[in-house]
């Protein structure tokens, strides 16, 4: 069964590919806008000296080292550059989702005006849940965070020289699973929403749980699948990188590009998977379908309990 | 003499004969190493008999120590150190600690202790209470980390005297070098040792965060009794091992022509035996290694005999019998990477994988160590740069030779680091902020202590061979070696060999480099090919090889450092013209008429002058070649995707 929610899913991203386009552009686009001023600063110590080889042909950490100690180059410099384009995306990200569950809720394709009507409809409804999302997530931070001082405790002090580290896998584990569990149940919450027109998010939450927890085994593979696809799609091209020759800069962009997309497609695979999922045991037959509506308006044909 | 007084004596002779063949049949002399006549100038004789209690991880010990005086002149008063007093909370130790990391925290499993019971000297009686604390480098009054003591009478002249300390040790978790760490103990600084007379005074400073030590040759017989499960190591050779009633067992330890005596225990030790034949004779290898570091064990053996091997065709043989390798545990690594006469710890984890040179690097390191502080023993508190820097730049020579060049220090995934690279970059952060002439106490703080130390020894000596030559500076360093082993020389001693050696009046070089604190920075300010016609309104169309161009090549000294270097330009037509700059003035302008425009130009085609503090204004290409930064855009904007990505998951 979870197999027909899974390739439902994947035909549902490849019938709005356009959709994991897009995110993938703005992805790259500000990516490369996040580094643009410290590559200025790159340029004007590399392009005319010869020891920029020994960075493009080969890798020398060295010349590395030394290139972020040049004044106002520092690598350090690059991070509020990649912070703030990070926050970008991150907005940019919570704004569509709407949008992008609402295409892959639709049997059709959902004109542009009707994704950014969804998109903005449901913006402020996703602000919230992120805002609850983040107070769950506190304690298992802090359970992570314990994980981490108890292994880096045995890995100092128990006799067994791998435990730590062992201890360390299995906490990571752990706390990846729950951090799946969590985020597949505030997924369902927000697929609930825009197929409800929901409006109060704790109780899309409440029901969320519900339909995440109840039906663990069936709802629980459609992130899982998608999850492990990402990682394991990450290895293989990351090893095919390690394969691409040093002074190939375009090939090894287009491999890494890849892992790009695939982190990107994996995502989505597992928001048009649990919309799948959502649409043929959740909703009882014959309900009718929400349509979207602006901020502000009436919702008309609510489902059931949601009101 | 009456006949019965004759049969007494003949008697007594006879007696004393037979006790002696019994001693020397019970006890053979042992030897430690492949000489048969004495190494150094044996100053003391110390006799330690020690009992170790590795739960309480306490040390009950008696000492007798024998001190010749070769001073050439009376001596009445003696100071010893202390080392194990550091481990409390106001040594200068730990004052220092604190000061250059105030995130350090003092817990108490760091406490350590070294407490001498009764000190007597034979002849003169308990002197027990004529033992004063002294702290001549900071004053610190709570600093207990050197003790002197004034006998009543002074040793005159080729003397002897003689010392019987009873003393006790705590052993403190070990912190930095010493101590326990579970039941691994690495027993070092772990008795009183007495100070050197060393150009005409007593030098004994006080153990300090960032210096080492400094002692005086001797031999050394040691007997250490500890539970029958633990397996041993030590400096020097195993003369015995005995087994006691009591489910201990006493194992001997003999040293001879070194000037100190390190020794661990652990019942876990896997012991891989080895021998390297060098051109004294068959050195023992003897590696006490960690089972969960077995996979490191053949990394360390590599390592050491390519080391032993280079140093004995370089440098000059190693004379003794035996060398130790110890292998800590992890979370005890702060003992590792650390050198004792003929014993030295390495530094690994069940991890590293093989592109991360660090095992081969530490055990390189510290085995050079026994040239560069073992044999020839510089004082480490006052030049550091002696033993941990000349050792670092044969650091780089050696791991080079054994790793390749570039891949010395690393080599994974497409990345690596060579040692000139990694010891010049350690050097760069600091590179001015103090001369390697400096206490090792005195610099601004550890971290431009490691970097002057080592880093910039390192670079400074890789600079020299610009100058003299790298076979004349492997020449240098033999001679030093084969000239000052088993003494304490001066760095005037290292930097005449040198001149001596090279042939040449180095110290225009010298001032700068090791007394100074001049840094090295030359650039290629600009580089310009414009047409000879330039002044016409309308120029025949530029013919490459019949165009006629002014070129101008413009060679900076932006550092105080002067160096003479050479200054390559390569032109358009394949042709290349290398220019000597002495680097006295602040800059040079070359110019060329030439039916080619300039490539390039660059100072130092030859990569030799490693103190240079930036090698990317090194050379200037007349066209821009943006292919580098465009790499290293490309690998930032997957960082940065990468990034916006996991943050989109909260979503």
């Amino acid at each position: 069964m979870e197999k027909g929610f899974l390739s439902d899913g994947c035909s549902r991203v490849w019938r709005h590919q356009r959709i994991l386009w897009w995110l993938f552009v703005v992805n790259l686009a500000l990516g490369h806008l996040s580094v643009f001023p410290v590559v200025g600063r790159w340029a004007g110590v590399l392009d005319h000296s010869l020891a920029a080889d020994q960075l493009y042909h080969g890798f020398n950490l060295g010349r590395y080292i030394e290139l972020g100690m040049q004044p106002g180059v520092g690598f350090g410099s690059a991070s509020p550059g990649i912070a703030a384009f990070a926050i970008l995306f991150f907005l940019f990200v919570l704004f569509v989702t709407g949008g992008i569950l609402e295409a892959y809720r639709s049997p059709y394709k959902i004109s542009t005006a009707d994704f950014f009507q969804a998109s903005g409809a449901y913006f402020w409804r996703f602000v919230r849940l992120l805002i609850m999302f983040v107070i769950v997530l506190i304690p298992v931070a802090i359970a992570a965070s314990a994980i981490r001082n108890w292994s880096r405790n045995l890995s100092d002090n128990a006799a067994p020289e791998k435990l730590g580290f062992w201890v360390d896998v299995a906490g990571a584990v752990v706390i990846w699973f729950i951090a799946m569990c969590l985020r597949l149940w505030f997924d369902v919450a927000q697929v609930h929403a825009v197929a409800t027109g929901e409006r109060a998010m704790r109780r899309a939450l409440k029901r969320a749980w519900g339909m995440t927890f109840g039906n663990f085994n069936g709802v629980f593979p459609l992130y899982l699948v998608p999850s492990l696809a990402a990682f394991v799609g990450m290895a293989v091209l990351l090893w095919i990188w390690t394969k691409v020759p040093s002074g190939d800069t375009g090939l090894a962009f287009i491999v890494l590009e890849i892992w790009m997309l695939v982190w990107l497609g994996t995502r989505l695979w597992q928001r048009a998977g649990e919309t799948a999922w959502y649409q043929r045991t959740q909703i009882p037959v014959g309900s009718p379908t929400v349509a979207v509506a602006a901020p502000g308006e009436a919702v008309p044909g609510m489902a059931a309990g949601s009101q | 003499m009456t006949q019965a007084r004759r049969l007494r004596c003949l008697a007594n002779v006879l007696a004393m004969a037979a006790c002696l063949g019994t001693l020397s049949a019970a006890q053979p002399t042992p030897s430690a190493t492949l000489s048969d006549k004495p190494l150094s100038q044996r100053w003391l004789d110390y006799n330690i008999d020690a009992r170790v209690n590795p739960q309480k991880h306490t040390i009950d010990a008696t000492e007798v120590l024998t001190w010749h005086n070769f001073t050439g002149q009376p001596q009445d008063t003696f100071p010893f150190h202390l080392y194990l007093n550091a481990f409390q909370p106001k040594s200068t130790f730990i004052s220092e600690s604190h000061l250059y990391s105030p995130d350090f925290q003092w817990k108490e499993k760091y406490y350590g202790a070294e407490e001498v019971k009764s000190l007597e000297v034979a002849g003169m009686g308990d002197l027990t209470s004529q033992m004063r604390f002294i702290s001549p480098d900071d004053g610190n009054a709570n600093d207990r980390t050197v003790f002197q003591v004034k006998l009543p009478k002074p040793v005159p002249p080729n003397g002897v005297v003689q010392f019987k300390i009873v003393f006790h040790d705590q052993l403190p978790e070990v912190l930095a070098r010493t101590g326990y760490k579970r039941d691994f103990i690495m027993g070092a600084q772990w008795f009183p040792k007495v100070g050197v007379w060393w150009q005409g005074a007593w030098n004994c400073h006080q153990f300090h965060r960032t210096t080492e030590f400094f002692a005086e040759f001797g031999t050394f017989e040691v007997k250490l009794t500890l539970p029958q499960n633990e397996v041993l190591g030590a400096s020097g050779v195993e003369v015995s091992s005995v087994n006691n009633p009591d489910g201990t067992k006493t194992v001997s330890f003999y040293g001879e022509d070194i000037h100190d005596f390190a020794w661990t225990a652990e019942p876990e030790y896997r012991v891989v035996m080895d021998t390297f034949q060098g051109s004294m004779g068959p050195v023992k290898i003897r590696m006490l290694v960690q089972p969960g570091h077995m996979d490191s064990a053949p990394r360390y053996l590599h390592a050491l005999k390519g080391t032993l091997d280079r140093f004995d065709k370089w440098y000059g043989p190693y004379p003794y019998k035996q060398i130790t390798l110890v292998d800590p545990p992890h979370g005890g690594l702060q003992a590792g990477g650390m050198e004792y006469p003929t014993l030295f710890t390495a530094d690994t984890t069940w991890w590293v994988p093989k592109g991360v040179l660090m095992p081969e690097l530490v055990t390189e390191h510290e085995f050079g160590h026994q040239y560069w502080y073992g044999m020839v023993a510089t004082n480490e508190f006052e030049n550091a740069w002696m033993d941990e820097g000349i050792n670092s730049y044969t650091e780089v020579k050696i791991m080079d030779s054994l790793y390749g060049k570039d891949t010395s220090i690393l080599n994974l995934l497409g990345a690596h680091l060579g040692e000139s690279d990694y010891q010049r970059i350690m050097y760069m952060p600091s590179a001015s902020d103090d001369p390697m002439m400096r206490f090792g106490w005195q610099y601004m703080n550890s971290s431009a202590y490691g970097a002057i130390t080592y880093g910039k020894t390192a670079t400074v000596l890789l600079t020299l061979e610009k100058v003299v030559g790298e076979k004349t500076m492997q020449r240098a360093l033999r001679t030093y070696f084969m000239r000052y082993r088993f003494t304490h020389p001066m760095p005037q001693d290292f930097l005449k060999t040198v001149e001596e050696v090279s042939g040449k009046d180095l110290g225009w070089y010298f001032q700068q480099a090791v007394y100074g604190t001049q840094v090295m920075d030359y650039e290629i300010l600009g580089v310009h090919s414009g047409r000879e016609d330039w002044y016409q309104k309308k120029p025949p169309k530029a013919k490459k090889g019949e165009t006629l161009y002014h070129s101008t090549v413009l060679v900076h000294r932006k550092g105080d450092f002067i160096f003479p270097v050479n200054v390559q330009v390569k032109f358009d037509n394949g042709e290349s013209v290398t220019e000597h700059w002495d680097g006295r003035d602040r800059w040079v302008r070359y110019q060329y008429d030439k039916k080619a425009r300039i490539v390039s130009a660059e100072i130092d085609p030859e990569h030799q002058a490693w103190l240079d503090k930036d090698f990317f204004n090194n050379s200037k290409t007349r066209e821009a070649n943006d292919v580098a930064h465009h790499k290293l855009a490309a690998y930032w904007t997957i960082v940065a995707q990468w990034c916006a990505q996991l943050l989109a998951w909260l979503v």
